[in-house]
């Protein structure tokens, strides 16, 4: 019976001597019989001598290993769950606190616009208010303008007559009387600001003079006693002592001119402050302007200051009426939103520390 | 040291090590890091893979030296290298990087690890020829079958040992040594002429 070739396996095994003895001598008895055999086995002799001779690569370094390598080689996955499932719950409900105070917040503003405005745009929304309360007043004060005419033409008529009387008398010189008229320049004075100089110099002269300040009765008799200095009264009313008529028409329409630019300066005046968003009542008295106006022309400045006072008094009732439901209606969304709020943000504090401890309690 | 290198006690550094002595861990990393870095290189083609996966796998050892239930530590030890070197090797399979041996000729002046400055420059010279002609062939051949015959032929491992550092059975390691060698002969067949004369099939 005629023995099979040995395999790879076989001439393989028997290069390296783990056969067994019965195998090897019918391994030995085949190869002395097969030169393809033989030759199979001398080449994998070869390879394993040539596989034996390969010199072996030098390390580049050793590898010898420290404490430190070590500790830094064996973290145990377990610890690193639980920060992280931490920090991850943490994550999640600051995305979850984003979201739920996002849509308060559009929910809000679905319902009442103004109202999501609010919280953001309180200091802004403020200005607004009184921006519109200003604009109320002076629209009050425009219509003060038109209402308190008959008591101005009843002052002016009044004045006139007070003035009028020396003039028909004769009793007054022409000093007294142009000392009688500085109110059209310091009206002017009062509403133009700093726009006429010259003219606010000019008349105030007497005044400053005399050294007093005050009353068109102060002013005459301090004029008349000093009627040779005075200068700029010659040029200015000029016609005064022609006749009793022209005087009285004169006078009458000085009175009007200072009533009306008196008045007006009054309204520009509030005007500008009102723009400035600075309460009429807070800015202090200016030696030449209100007062002087007020004085000039009681009447008229009376009967701003209770417009003033009407329109304020219903323009503040207004706003608190607005302001008051406005805050209530504030109040009553806000509160649940900002308990939300500062329910999560210390919850996610509160994971965020324990995650931070927890990552150095298990590093240390 | 030289007093271990006389008295060399294998089980008892082992012991020493899973008692937590590093030095003597240590040891026993100074008698196989030659092997280690030997069979990673082969495997992984590239020196410095090789000596991160030779670190990685002495490191790996000592954390799981609690796992060691005896036998042979070497076996045991090129066991890890091996598994850390084919984990390496998928990993490079999906993020693929130049070998050093991608740069042909620039081996030798580019690695002086490779020279051995003792040896005479004409053995050298066969040395190198016939390392770089059996690197060359062993590139060629499948993993499993390459470790193989490093571990075997190479490295002197018996069957039983390199079937414990494959982690198969014995007869597998035998199938896949005797087809390595075939495979071997007939790629250094192809390159007789490279071959150092006395090597020559």
């Amino acid at each position: 019976m005629r023995q099979r070739a040995p395999n790879a396996v076989e001439i393989s095994a028997y290069v390296d001597g783990t056969l067994s003895p019965r195998d090897v001598t019918a391994f030995e008895s085949r190869m002395a019989e097969d030169a393809a055999l033989r030759q199979r086995v001398d080449e994998t002799r070869q390879v394993v001598a040539m596989m034996r001779a390969m010199p072996m690569r030098e390390t580049p370094r050793n590898y010898l290993i420290t404490p430190s390598m070590v500790t830094q080689a064996r973290p145990s996955p377990a610890p690193r769950r639980v920060p992280l499932f931490a920090m991850r719950l943490a994550t999640s409900l600051v995305a979850l606190a984003f979201v739920v105070t996002s849509g308060l917040t559009l929910l809000q503003s679905g319902m009442t616009p103004r109202m999501a405005m609010a919280p953001s745009e309180a200091p802004q929304e403020a200005l607004v208010e009184e921006f519109a309360a200003s604009t109320v007043e002076v629209e009050a004060e425009v219509a003060a303008l038109e209402a308190p005419a008959p008591a101005e033409d009843e002052m002016t008529l009044k004045a006139a007559e007070a003035e009028a009387t020396p003039l028909a008398q004769g009793t007054l010189t022409p000093e007294e009387e142009l000392a009688l008229a500085p109110m059209p320049a310091e009206g002017e004075a009062t509403g133009m600001g700093g726009g006429g100089e010259e003219i606010v110099e000019a008349p105030a002269e007497p005044a400053e003079e005399s050294g007093v300040g005050g009353g068109p009765e102060e002013e005459a008799d301090a004029a008349a006693r000093s009627a040779p200095r005075t200068e700029t009264p010659e040029t200015e009313a000029p016609a005064a002592p022609e006749a009793e008529a022209p005087a009285e028409e004169a006078a009458i329409a000085v009175t009007e001119i200072a009533d009306t630019e008196g008045a007006m300066a009054v309204a520009e005046a509030e005007q500008g402050i009102a723009e400035e968003a600075q309460p009429l009542a807070a800015m202090p008295p200016s030696p030449d302007g209100e007062i002087n106006a007020e004085e000039e022309a009681p009447g008229g400045v009376a009967a701003l200051d209770v417009a003033d006072d009407k329109a304020s008094a219903r323009t503040l009732e207004t706003q608190d009426a607005e302001s008051g439901e406005m805050a209530r209606e504030f109040r009553a969304l806000s509160r649940p939103t900002a308990r939300w709020a500062i329910g999560l943000g210390v919850a996610t504090a509160l994971l965020a520390a324990i995650t931070l401890w927890m990552s150095r309690h298990r590093r240390g | 040291m030289t007093a271990t290198v006389e008295t060399w006690d294998e089980s008892a550094l082992v012991t020493a090590a899973q008692r937590g002595s590093i030095d003597a861990f240590n040891e026993l990393i100074l008698h196989y890091q030659i092997q280690v870095y030997n069979l990673a290189y082969h495997i992984m083609h590239d020196p410095a893979a090789a000596d991160d996966a030779t670190q990685e796998a002495f490191i790996s050892a000592y954390g799981a030296l609690k796992h060691f239930r005896g036998g042979s530590f070497r076996a045991w030890l090129l066991r890890i290298v091996s598994n850390a070197c084919y984990d390496e090797l998928r990993r490079h399979k999906r993020r693929p990087k130049i070998s050093w041996e991608d740069f042909g000729d620039m081996d030798e002046e580019a690695n002086p690890h490779l020279v051995d400055p003792g040896a005479r420059p004409e053995e050298s010279m066969q040395q190198t020829e016939l390392r770089k002609a059996l690197e060359r062939a062993l590139a060629k051949l499948p993993e499993h079958h390459r470790t193989a015959i490093v571990l075997v032929d190479s490295l002197g491992l018996s069957y039983e040992e390199a079937a414990e550092a494959m982690g198969v059975a014995l007869g597998t390691v035998k199938s896949r040594l005797a087809r390595a060698r075939g495979e071997m002969q007939a790629l250094l067949q192809e390159e007789q002429e490279l071959l150092p004369t006395r090597y020559r099939l």
